[in-house]
């Protein structure tokens, strides 16, 4: 029991999770300023790779400001919420080893039911600020979300599908058999179809019509402060590393590989990491290849080109399964 | 381990590190001014922007479309004997998408 506690909280749990997401806060910027021809964090740390650290700690240190006008349930509920639901969402990945912390048939399910809460703890955090940037950018953040939730769930369903197993680690264990990776196949579309909706779903561009800066500040967020936009921050990092953990568990075969006895659950972690990292990585190329759309396209784009593609990957996957 | 002790581990390191932001914060005197509404230096008393009604409508739709996912979701494992089913299922989705396309293209 303690012994669980503690793998819970420590290895390959809690604080893993987030010493890792925030280092992949570190790899995405870094490597999206070298893509830009920009130098990115370079101050704290060696190439600057304690700089996500130091901000969160430089938040944490700031006045905390609740407006007068905010509901304050809300506000402080919902930066509370946000962080954990998608920290619960981390441990289903299977890290350290070929199952999650958590893990039960139809886990994939419980995944992205999380997702979804997260959206709507979104919409709350955004009404509850009383402000009116703050509730076009909710708005916003709500329609895109609920756009882009649909094809991400059926790219994930298509490979569930093809696996013949709802849960993280059945998908995870077909892919060991059978000895080749989904994105090797016709689920290489589910993966693009992944990787653009999980760009949506985390806000970044060119899906950040949410909290674009110049029109609407930060959307949702601007009247967080201090340790309350601290928590936001986190789980944006935690998001992404959720996403690209994902993706790399389903589509490329996750933290499977070979293993030297005695070493597994390190080495599971390594393989884990680096094929994250590459998900990670190919966000973001998008991230800085393209210019932000407006909310008519993107919301036109999910409903009118995405969604039909994911109906085709799963009649698709239906016929050759 | 249990969906549950996951939860309370989560939350529990979330409320440590916000019980932290609480502790380490500094905490002048509230003025009028840091408690209004931020509004990039415009004068903007506190107001939702009203909702617009075609959120309801991608709502209703969300709905409908999620739950014949979750339905196909959960035909998974079935024998292959029950695969026209799983088919028409498919089918019915594709139509109700295209209804749906159909009818909120005329308002954008």
């Amino acid at each position: 029991m303690i012994w669980e506690i503690l793998e819970a909280a420590i290895f390959p749990g809690a604080l893993f999770i987030l010493a890792v997401s925030l280092f992949y806060e570190w790899i995405d910027r870094k490597f999206y300023a070298r893509l830009q021809n920009r130098v990115g964090p370079h101050l704290a740390g060696p190439f600057g790779i304690l700089q996500p650290i130091a901000d969160l700690i430089k938040l944490l240190s700031k006045e905390n400001i609740v407006p007068a006008a905010a509901d304050r349930f809300f506000f402080t509920f919902t930066p509370i919420m946000a962080p954990t639901l998608i920290l619960l969402a981390c441990m289903f990945l299977p890290i350290a080893g070929l199952s999650g912390l958590i893990s039960f048939e139809g886990d994939l399910i419980v995944l992205i039911a999380l997702l979804s809460i997260y959206t709507i703890i979104v919409y709350l955090a955004g009404e509850g600020s009383n402000n009116r940037l703050a509730s076009i950018g909710a708005t916003r953040a709500a329609l895109q979300l609920i756009g882009y939730e649909i094809p991400l769930t059926l790219a994930l369903l298509s490979a569930a599908i093809s696996a013949g197993s709802l849960s993280v680690a059945g998908v995870l264990e077909a892919q060991i058999e059978r000895g080749i990776w989904f994105i090797a196949g016709p689920q290489v579309i589910g993966f693009a179809i992944f990787v653009v909706a999980a760009q949506a779903e985390m806000e970044r561009v060119p899906f950040d019509i949410p909290e674009a800066e110049q029109e609407i500040v930060a959307g949702w967020e601007v009247e967080y402060t201090g340790a309350r936009l601290a928590l936001f921050r986190l789980s944006k990092d935690l998001e992404l590393f959720l996403l690209s953990g994902l993706g790399a568990t389903v589509f490329l075969g996750g933290s499977a590989g070979p293993v030297i006895s005695g070493l597994e659950p390190l080495l599971h972690a390594v393989y884990f990491i680096l094929k994250s990292a590459v998900v990670l990585l190919i966000f973001s190329i998008v991230r800085a290849v393209f210019a932000r759309l407006r909310i008519d396209q993107v919301i036109s784009f999910s409903w009118r080109w995405l969604m039909p593609l994911a109906i085709i990957l799963i009649i698709l996957t239906e016929v050759l399964a | 381990m249990e969906l549950v002790m996951g939860l309370a581990i989560a939350l529990a390191i979330t409320l440590i590190i916000y019980c932290a932001g609480i502790r380490l914060s500094p905490k002048p005197p509230k003025t009028e001014n840091k408690l209004m509404p931020y509004a990039c230096g415009e004068n903007f008393p506190p107001a939702r922007s009203p909702v617009r009604l075609i959120l309801v409508n991608f709502a209703a739709l969300f709905m409908v479309l999620d739950v014949i996912t979750l339905f196909l979701a959960f035909t998974i494992g079935i024998p292959p004997a029950h695969k026209p089913e799983v088919l028409s299922l498919i089918i019915l989705y594709t139509i109700i998408l295209a209804v749906s396309i159909h009818m909120l293209g005329g308002r954008r």
